[in-house]
């Protein structure tokens, strides 16, 4: 303060106490920036994150004064030179390019300066090792400092300049930049050992740090270009090819970095959307590898812990699953044990083996085996409508006699067809197919128990047809039926639907049958289709693989 | 003529069974739950045994394990009459570990059940 003070009132004690050399204005405001910024960084390690912000434009102000410094210093030389140089030729006639340049610029302290701008700011902007970054910048600078105050006391204040690139620092300077250092050294102890960082937007931090490194190169170059200069007379030509250079170079590395920065964006976006390309096709086991420890990183992290999330809800809806297929199995166990003795004993009676009944009972018994057996067949129905609906449907293939498979559905229905004069016809011929029997007997028994009720009673006749065609085998199953309209007919394989919604409740039947059917056939490879004529008559025709025919 | 034994928990289902299968001739021991039916099975020598699955106590599972590690069971046949609806893949996995004649499921009528009896 009181050397800012000095400078601006222009009071020759303050700005040179002691008759030592003054402290340059530029420096003098560099310390009292630093000043502030270590008080801010101070409450920064305190827990004042908002206030530590403020370090940041400070520091990058610091840095800006000692790059306007040099590069003055710069343009102060050339200018210097080009005067010389027009002196020169006007008064002594010399060679027109030679230049004379003088001043130096404030390089140690320059590079103290900026060193603890860089320091202080990385600690603010998160930076991992920034800690130690402090600590290490604090001794440097203390070791430089205790240079000039060595100089100093041997009465060398000009010491800076066997080191040859720079201005000498003025004792006090010197004692400022001491104190500075401690507190570097301090705080970084004090952050090393609490692990204080703050995690903020890094990618920004990078860019900060490109910025200042960028800074301290060119500055570097400048000053070390500066004193070249100065005690090396050379072509005014040379200074101006030089400048140009800087300028292509300097345009070069900002084009440098600015790649490599979007590069690491982009890279790590690219990375997140094959992943996300990798979930679409349905991949389970896949992780966004996104490691860097900036914006994109967290943002790999956060896309992987909704990788994690969506599994669980997914195996979460998977454990619902496997409990309603246990429910489901439990209910369909209870409700079918029960039925099982009922529809048995009706057809011990019926069928005489437990001894004589009347032709009364023998009616009213048939309604009872009639409507047991629909009631299981309506709960194996709701069942295996699911199991299609979700192709849960494991065939247990084998080789198997169509005759076979088709005498026995003929066995089932002839319980309820012959008490109403209607014919089941067997033309089936002895071929192999390759099929799990049991399912292949329940697509019989749908369109059988579906032809039974259309088919008028007394003259019905449903008959079964096979037809070898290369590999397949063509079933057809064929009733002389009240048939179906031709608008109908595609909507027949549909869940639940009924052709004519009122006879639902004469003749029973849940409109699973055909629905389960098709899933059947489909499963085996085949194909399932209807003709039907109206008042002629329906034929269901499906087709199943042929087996081996030894 | 075959010896049968029946092992169901379902007293219902043991007595339709019987009935039937006595009706053509067939010879039936009738037992309500696993552990009677391991006994039976050690007692006496039969033809071909039905074996319900969901038994309380002892399932027909459980009783498949012990059948399959005791060599003095080695050759008795057996018969799977369930009624509850294992998925296809738990019928796989039955059907490939033990050694069975066949998983039928219930319900099944008169004829079919004298048909598988008689094919076994």
């Amino acid at each position: 303060m009181t050397a800012i003070g000095g400078w601006i009132f222009d009071i020759d004690v303050i700005k040179a106490p002691l008759n030592r050399v003054p402290i340059p204005f530029v420096a003098a405001l560099s310390f009292f920036s630093t000043g502030i910024s270590l008080y801010l960084l101070s409450r920064f390690y305190e827990g004042k994150q908002s206030i530590g912000i403020i370090v940041i434009p400070i520091c990058l102000l610091v840095v800006f004064l000692f790059m306007i410094t040099s590069l003055a210093s710069l343009f102060f030389n050339v200018h210097t030179g080009i005067e010389t140089a027009i002196e020169n030729i006007v008064t002594k006639n010399e060679n027109v390019n030679t230049i004379i340049p003088s001043a130096r610029p404030p390089v140690i302290a320059s590079v103290m300066f900026i060193l603890s701008a860089s320091a202080q700011t990385s600690v603010i902007s998160g930076y991992v090792r920034s800690n130690k970054f402090l600590q290490i910048s604090g001794i440097i600078i203390m070791a430089l400092a205790s240079v000039a105050i060595i100089g100093h006391i041997l009465n060398q204040p000009n010491l800076f300049r066997l080191i040859p690139w720079s201005n000498d620092i003025p004792i006090h300077g010197a004692v400022g930049f001491e104190i500075i250092g401690m507190s570097f050294i301090l705080l970084g102890k004090i952050g090393y050992k609490q692990n204080i960082r703050i995690e903020t937007n890094t990618i920004k931090t990078r860019l900060i740090f490109l910025f200042i490194g960028f800074m301290v190169a060119a500055i570097s170059f400048f000053s070390f270009w500066s004193y070249d200069v100065a005690i090396t007379p050379r072509p005014l030509q040379e200074v101006t090819y030089t400048i140009a250079i800087m300028t292509s170079v300097i345009l070069l590395t900002v084009s440098v970095y600015v790649i490599i920065i979007s590069r690491s964006i982009s890279s790590g976006i690219t990375k997140l959307m094959n992943v996300s390309k990798e979930i679409k096709k349905g991949k389970q086991d896949v992780k966004a590898d996104t490691n860097s420890n900036d914006e994109i990183g967290y943002l790999g992290k956060s896309f992987n812990d909704m990788i994690e999330e969506i599994k669980k809800n997914e195996e979460k809806l998977r454990e619902i699953d496997v409990l309603k297929e246990e429910f489901a199995a439990m209910v369909s166990h209870e409700l079918k044990t029960p039925l099982i003795p009922i529809s048995g004993y009706a057809e011990l009676f019926l069928d005489g083996s437990l001894g004589n009944i009347t032709e009364l009972q023998r009616e009213k018994m048939q309604v009872m085996y009639e409507n047991s057996i629909r009631l299981t067949t309506l709960i194996q129905d709701i069942l295996d409508a699911r199991k299609v609906e979700l192709k849960r449907l494991n065939l247990n293939i084998q080789v198997e006699s169509i005759k076979e498979i088709a005498k026995r559905c003929i066995d089932i229905f002839r319980p309820i067809a012959e008490p109403k004069g209607i014919r089941l016809v067997d033309e089936t011929q002895d071929i192999m197919i390759k099929c799990d029997p049991e399912r292949i007997l329940q697509v019989f028994n749908n369109v059988i128990s579906n032809a039974l009720k259309f088919v008028p009673a007394q003259y019905g006749t449903i008959s079964i047809n096979s037809r070898i065609d290369n590999d397949t085998v063509m079933i057809s199953i064929k009733d002389n039926g009240i048939g179906i309209p031709k608008q109908k007919q595609e909507d027949l394989f549909k869940k639940f639907y009924q052709v004519d919604k009122t006879l639902t409740r004469k003749s029973g039947g849940t409109g699973l049958g055909l629905a389960i059917s098709r899933g059947i056939i489909e499963a085996h490879g085949g194909k399932i289709w209807v003709e039907s004529e109206e008042n002629q008559g329906t034929t269901v025709h499906f087709t199943i693989q042929k087996g081996d025919s030894n | 003529m075959k010896n049968i034994l029946i092992v169901d928990d379902n007293k219902d289902i043991t007595g339709l069974f019987s009935t039937i299968l006595e009706s053509a001739g067939h010879k039936c021991t009738v037992v309500n739950d696993g552990k009677k039916g391991l006994e039976m099975l050690h007692e006496k020598s039969f033809d071909l045994t039905l074996l319900d699955l969901a038994m309380p106590d002892m399932s027909g599972t459980d009783v498949l394990d012990v059948v399959k590690n005791d060599p003095n069971l080695k050759s008795i046949k057996i018969l799977i009459i369930t009624a509850s609806s294992p998925s296809d893949a738990e019928m796989d996995r039955i059907r490939n570990e033990y050694r069975i004649l066949d998983i039928v499921k219930k319900p099944i009528n008169k004829i079919k059940l004298l048909q598988t009896v008689e094919k076994y």
